[in-house]
């Protein structure tokens, strides 16, 4: 086109090609990530096992933290490693479907572009589509009650379903759904702040001795070096952020020592000087003291444990300075940074606290805490450390969930579902659009399948007549059949209890076109500095 | 010749090109550049990937600006170009596309006149009356709405449309376009941005960002303080919360009772105490520091219903106080005289996983807060370049309220006047009016191409229409048709366009009238970077250039070794040490006598460990190093508090109290200057080097550490110490200079060598 116009010989129809080659080259990077994730979608899903570069092993089913894991290099499959996160941070669940999406969507943009489609109609029209679908989606969802708590206990078990502690949902479901009511007011909150729930991992027993700790967990132990407390009735929690261990001024010095009489004057000294602020401890009514972590200096030493027990004050060291906050939150203590400010009015008040040995680990309970926030604890256990923590994510994703309930109230239902009919919606609005619109349209409409094809394909069942029967009961106003993948057919899903919360798709399928977008206009990558 | 990466033209050694072949070697850098950036033109213009070659991050941008600032050029027309971007960028905001596009444009047709045997000079004179030419038509078809204030808001609303129309903001460009017109009118004709500030919070969708009056800040409230304070009274200030270890290094205590220690622990506390009063006495209920605010102060504040909120980044405290309309104090003995901040309402809120605090209600009403929220990181960073762009070009149109059209028309337009003049000038200068014309319109050609559509039809078309006076005529490129771009409100500031014209235009005269390049000579010292690969490497690969100017290949003062020339392979590795179990009393050393002796700047050391718990180690830092005159060696141990860590991993390191050992991370990078030292005698004049590590306490067990000396930075100073003849060392910069010696630009890629050993002098101008 431009050729006539301008000097540039031979060039300009090099410089074509670039473009196209450059762009073919993201949409295959792009595929692979995508592939590489698919087949751990749905409750028949696979986990994968990751072994990072310095030897630590992951085990996984989730999403975002497989493509996190992935040390991927080409610029268009870090974007889509970046929408897996995205995902993560706006809903938490469904960054498994959201990078098949991409994946699937990138893959009918291909057959576009080979139409001779405008790179840039074609991400535009996308973007369209997922915003019609968002439409569809939202006409389809059902509104949600917080207070119907079979609901919220329905979708977090879907979540569950795919994870390798399904067969716990029972138990865990429950805890994420009290969990975040206990940290919310159902009636008036729009937003969870998930860091007001703390979930501590210990390794031992299964993952069934899991529990929710209506008060606070702490994995320090108690102090039984001084032979002290290790249960306290009435406890009177302080927290302190002063050190417990002898002087030592932030100018440089020395203790200059002349003879031995000096020498046991200096030990007798640093004696008083601890048991001085011991005492002082112990007069303000404390009989539980929680040290915070020092850099500089030891926080606590023997001398010092020693009063302590011999006082009868219960001592948990080494707790982190981020920990102080949420620590504050959930007893009602106030930091203390100074000695001479250690009074009554700073310390919480629980009625118990007491380090237990449950499934053979060791944690600290704080239970019947009066003036506490809105916190809540939940003790995860579970054999090694690797379904540990796999449990804390799955467990994070159905916290998600629940969020996603709070933040927008309304549900629709799994397995498939909300994907076919949007997309048969999709093809009947398609046919009202002209040109090239209505063809990306259906474009669209056709990569929506890719997630019930995905689900019928980990489940083992054959997916292309999966797919065109779930199309004919749709087309015939079922707008809830989706895949049974326990029975392997086709059912009314909202029958089986699979329900999820509407913006996981939504968001899902807006996330996903929007990095169709930007790989789609892409047409150089340069290197820089 | 590839469009991409550096256009290498010099032969290493050679040191001036002259007339045919300097105008060559402009011409093919200037119009590469341009063809880089033109597919990015208009609505329907691509986007690049800048992948860094250092980290392989990865930025997506449509901006010409951000494109040209990245890649590294060594042709000094293209630089020339990429400043004109540059220029832009700083002025209007916009357009930094088509200004390099049109400048490469003008060049390409100048090369073709100068084929055809036009003296450059007569293609200048044809450009300047043809850019006046233009420049005339141009403003006579603008309009001035500033009176009419519906009628003004619909043009910024306008402009801004079409700003972000080529953005990824251009799907939802109505609202974003809304958003910043109503951020900028609340500016109320000031440009200074500074009022709009721009958080990017990554998840939710572009469509969930939200225009916000106030200010927000992304920190975090202290432990038991109020969360919510109405009619808040602000002291901000710059100033040590924690106890201040550099200041009282020098000091030192000796006591005889442990008791004595006590009562200095407790009179430092009570300092702070008597600090706080001092704040408190200020009559604020909210406390803002640049610093950390240690647990003690925290207490105290807290303590009496006080919030303070430590470590707000120094850009965002400044805004801060400009916006809360207090002042940055750092002494607090005469409250009288500070000026306090204040504003209706402090709040924490939530946006995606974070909590921020924000600042309703401010002082400086203008004051705004744009929370951009997207998908990825590379979204929310090229959402707002693009916001800045229309947020730039508005505030300009604020105060200059004159509009154009946009969409090829207003080039057609000045090409048409062009052409016109064109044919009443006498002269071979006509034709070079004319190929300015040519060059107008082929901004409407690249937007139709990127479009995908037959651009000399849709360019014929537009022509004939404004020949026929419709004068509002340009390319819909949402339809592919020509169409009165007016009623489609395609419009642009005039200013914008003005300075297109302008800056196009100058830049491809300034390039037209080299015809003689040559090297230029140093100028002062510089700094010479050398990196550690191998010692027998030194020649080679340590000595590498570096200058000042951001634009050269080391930016902030930093070179990495990829970046630089230098002869033979790049071998990176770093000067390092076998892992040790013993973490300490590991040497490494060094000895570069064969090449020559340096001056140690500077050099960066970094320790790590890959122990599991290792937290809080001590950690000790001896040099020595090894004269060549003297051949003497001496060993120095270097204070804590001359190095300046910064520690990688969480448990954090610091400086300890002990002079001797700096307190270890995980894995720390230090720096540390020659200059600190006090006496640098050690470090004048050195071919060798060593360091040693030693530990206060023994390693935990099955800890392994290894230590690195990632960088030296040696100084060369100018010949003060040999004699004259050569100057002492290599030059590799570049310097355009017009004819009649106007325009000296000088692209220091400048450095300079002192050496003491005379007879490697020459082998090392060879090897620079
Ligand atoms: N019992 C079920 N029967 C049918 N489909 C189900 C069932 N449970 C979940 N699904 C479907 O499985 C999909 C979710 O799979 P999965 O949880 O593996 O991935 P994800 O949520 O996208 O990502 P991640 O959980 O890794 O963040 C959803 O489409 C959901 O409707
Ligand atoms: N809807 C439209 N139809 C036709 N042309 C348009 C439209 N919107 C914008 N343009 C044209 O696109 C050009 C601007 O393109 P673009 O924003 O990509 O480059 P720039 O402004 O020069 O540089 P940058 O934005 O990178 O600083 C202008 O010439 C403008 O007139
Ligand atoms: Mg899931
Ligand atoms: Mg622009």
């Amino acid at each position: 086109m431009a050729e006539g116009n301008s000097a540039p010989k031979s060039r300009a129809f090099k410089e074509k090609e670039k473009p196209a080659e450059v762009r073919s080259s993201n949409i295959v990077a792009a595929k692979a990530v995508s592939d590489a994730v698919r087949t751990s979608l749905g409750p028949r899903g696979m986990d994968k096992m990751i072994q990072s570069g310095n030897g630590e092993v992951v085990i996984t089913n989730d999403g975002a933290t497989i493509l996190k894991q992935m040390s991927v290099l080409h610029p268009a499959a870090k974007m889509l490693v970046d929408l897996s996160a995205a995902q993560d941070v706006e809903a938490g669940d469904g960054t498994t479907s959201v990078v098949v999406l991409a994946g699937s969507l990138l893959t009918a943009a291909e057959k576009l572009l080979e139409k001779g489609i405008h790179p840039t109609t074609i991400a535009e029209s996308f973007q369209r589509a997922a915003a019609k679908s968002a439409e569809y989606l939202t006409e389809m969802s059902v509104p949600l009650d917080l207070n119907d708590r079979e609901s919220l206990l329905k979708s977090a078990t879907t979540s569950l379903s795919s994870k390798i502690v399904s067969q716990y949902s029972s138990l865990l479901a429950p805890i994420a759904v009290d969990s975040v009511m206990r940290v919310i007011d159902p009636a008036t909150s729009t937003n969870v702040d998930l860091g007001d729930i703390r979930l501590v991992t210990k390794v031992g027993g299964t993952i069934d001795d899991t529990e929710m700790v209506d008060g606070l967990v702490l994995t320090q132990n108690v102090i039984k070096a001084g032979g002290g407390p290790t249960r306290m009735d009435r406890a009177r929690i302080g927290l302190i952020q002063f050190q417990l261990s002898p002087p030592k001024p932030d100018m440089d010095n020395q203790i200059v020592v002349n003879d031995y009489r000096q020498m046991d004057r200096i030990l007798k000294e640093e004696r008083a000087y601890l048991l001085n602020m011991c005492k002082q401890i112990k007069k303000s009514g404390c009989n539980v003291l929680l040290i915070q972590k020092s850099i500089l200096r030891d926080a606590v030493n023997d001398l010092s444990l020693h009063f302590l027990a011999k006082l009868k004050i219960l001592a948990i060291k080494e707790i982190e300075r981020d920990e102080v906050e949420f620590i504050c939150k959930s007893t009602g203590c106030k930091p203390i940074a100074d000695i001479e400010s250690f009074t009554e009015d700073k310390l919480g008040y629980a009625d118990v606290v007491e380090e237990v040995t449950t499934a053979g680990a060791n944690v600290v309970k704080i239970l019947g805490v009066k003036n506490a926030g809105k916190t809540v604890s939940v003790l995860i256990h579970g054999a090694n450390q690797l379904v540990l923590e796999e449990a804390e994510r799955s467990l994070h994703d159905a916290l998600c969930v629940i969020r996603c309930l709070v933040k927008k109230r309304a549900l629709i239902a799994g397995g498939g579902a909300p994907e076919i009919e949007v997309s048969q919606r999709l093809y009947k609005y398609a046919k009202t659009l002209k040109g090239m619109e209505a063809y990306c349209f259906q474009a669209f409409a056709e990569a929506l399948e890719v997630i019930p094809t995905t689900l019928a394909e980990n489940a083992g069942l054959n997916p292309i007549s999966i797919v065109t029967e779930l199309r004919n009961r749709h087309n015939k106003g079922e707008k809830t059949a989706g895949i049974n993948v326990r029975k392997g057919i086709i059912s009314n899903i909202l029958d089986e209890n699979v329900l999820q919360p509407l913006l996981v798709s939504t968001s899902a399928i807006e996330l996903a076109s929007e990095t169709v977008k930007m790989i789609m206009k892409i047409d150089d990558i340069v290197a820089v500095r | 010749m590839s469009g991409l990466g550096p256009v290498n033209i010099f032969s290493e050694g050679g040191s001036e090109e002259r007339a045919e072949n300097a105008r060559l070697a402009s011409f093919v850098g200037a119009i590469a550049v341009g063809d880089l950036v033109k597919s990015t033109l208009g609505p329907k213009g691509m986007d690049k990937v800048l992948q860094s070659l250092t980290d392989g991050n990865i930025t997506v941008t449509n901006d010409g600006a951000t494109i040209l600032k990245s890649i590294a050029l060594d042709n000094a027309a293209a630089k020339v170009l990429v400043n004109i971007s540059k220029v832009q960028d700083d002025e209007v905001g916009d357009g930094t596309t088509s200004v390099c596009v049109l400048a490469a444009e003008l060049l390409r047709e100048a090369e073709r006149l100068i084929n055809q045997k036009i003296h450059p000079q007569t293609v200048v004179e044809g450009y300047r009356i043809a850019s006046a030419t233009a420049l005339k038509a141009l403003e006579e078809s603008a309009v001035n709405n500033g009176t009419n204030e519906a009628l003004f808001r619909k043009d910024l609303i306008n402009i801004a449309k079409t700003t972000l129309s080529s953005k990824v903001l251009s799907q939802d460009k109505e609202y974003f376009a809304n958003l910043a017109v109503d951020a900028v009118l609340r500016l109320k004709g000031s440009t200074s941005l500074e009022h709009i500030q721009i958080i990017k919070k990554i998840g939710g969708k572009l469509m969930d960002s939200y225009l916000d009056e106030g200010f927000i800040l992304d920190k975090k409230i202290g432990v038991n303080q109020p969360k919510r304070i109405e009619n808040a009274k602000i002291l901000i200030a710059n100033t040590p919360m924690d106890t201040d270890k550099i200041k009282i290094f020098g000091a030192r205590v000796r006591v005889d009772a442990t008791g004595k220690l006590a009562e200095l622990e407790r009179a430092e506390k009570d300092k702070m105490k008597e600090k706080v009063e001092k704040i408190k006495a200020h009559g604020i209920n909210c406390f803002i520091n640049r610093q950390l605010i240690y647990n003690w102060p925290e207490q105290l504040f807290a303590d009496s219903n006080i919030t303070a909120i430590e470590h707000a980044d120094f850009v965002g405290i400044e805004r801060l106080a400009l916006v809360l309309g207090g002042e940055i104090t750092s002494t607090f003995d005469h409250p009288e005289l500070v000026k306090l901040g204040s504003c209706k309402l402090i709040e924490e809120i939530i946006i995606g996983e974070d909590r921020l605090i924000k600042f309703s209600g401010v002082a400086a009403g203008e004051a705004c807060t744009v929370v951009l929220r997207g998908a990825t990181h590379q979204l929310l960073d090229e959402a707002e370049r693009s916001l800045h762009d229309a947020l730039c070009v508005l505030s300009q149109t604020v105060a200059e309220p004159r509009t154009v059209l946009g969409g090829g028309c207003s080039e057609c337009l000045m090409a048409k006047a062009v052409d016109d003049v064109a044919r009443t000038t006498e002269g071979k200068k006509a034709m070079a009016v004319e190929a300015f014309a040519r060059a107008l319109r082929q901004l409407p050609t690249i937007l139709a191409d990127n479009a995908g559509y037959d651009s000399s039809d849709l360019v014929t078309q537009l022509r004939a229409r404004h020949n026929e006076g419709k004068s509002s005529s340009g390319l819909d490129m949402y339809n592919g048709c020509v169409a009165d771009v007016k009623e489609l409100g395609i419009t642009e500031s005039f200013k914008l366009k003005r300075q297109v014209l302008l800056s196009a235009s100058e830049a491809s005269e300034m390039i037209l009238r080299v015809d003689d390049i040559i090297r230029a000579a140093p100028r002062q010292q510089y700094h010479v970077f050398a990196s550690f690969y191998e010692m027998d490497a030194m020649m080679s690969a340590t000595i590498t250039a570096s200058s000042f100017n951001n634009d050269g290949p080391c930016s902030d003062m930093r070179c990495s070794p990829e970046q630089v020339a230098y002869d033979g392979p790049v071998r990176q590795s770093y000067w390092q040490s076998a892992p040790d179990p013993k973490c300490g009393n590991t040497w490494l050393e060094a000895d570069w006598s064969a090449v020559g002796a340096f001056d140690i700047d500077s050099f960066s050391i970094s320790y790590g460990h890959l122990g599991r718990t290792f937290s809080a180690n001590l950690v000790g830092l001896a040099v020595t190093t090894a004269k060549t005159a003297t051949g003497a060696t001496e060993t120095r141990k270097i204070p804590s508090s001359y190095l300046y860590c910064n520690s990688s991993s969480s448990s954090s390191s610091s400086l300890s109290s002990e002079p001797a050992y700096f307190s270890a991370g995980r894995l720390d990078g230090c720096m540390f200057e020659t200059g600190w030292f006090g006496d640098a005698s050690l470090f004048r004049n050195v071919v060798g080097m060593r360091f040693e590590w030693t530990l206060k306490a023994p390693p935990l067990q099955g800890a392994v550490c290894q230590m690195n000396v990632n960088r030296i930075v040696v100084r060369l100073v100018s010949e003060r110490h040999g004699g004259g003849g050569l100057s002492g060392g290599a030059v590799a910069g570049v310097c355009v200079a017009a004819i009649g010696g106007v325009v000296v630009l000088v692209y220091g890629v400048l450095f300079h060598v002192r050496r003491r050993n005379l007879a490697k002098r020459r082998r090392a101008g060879r090897l620079l």
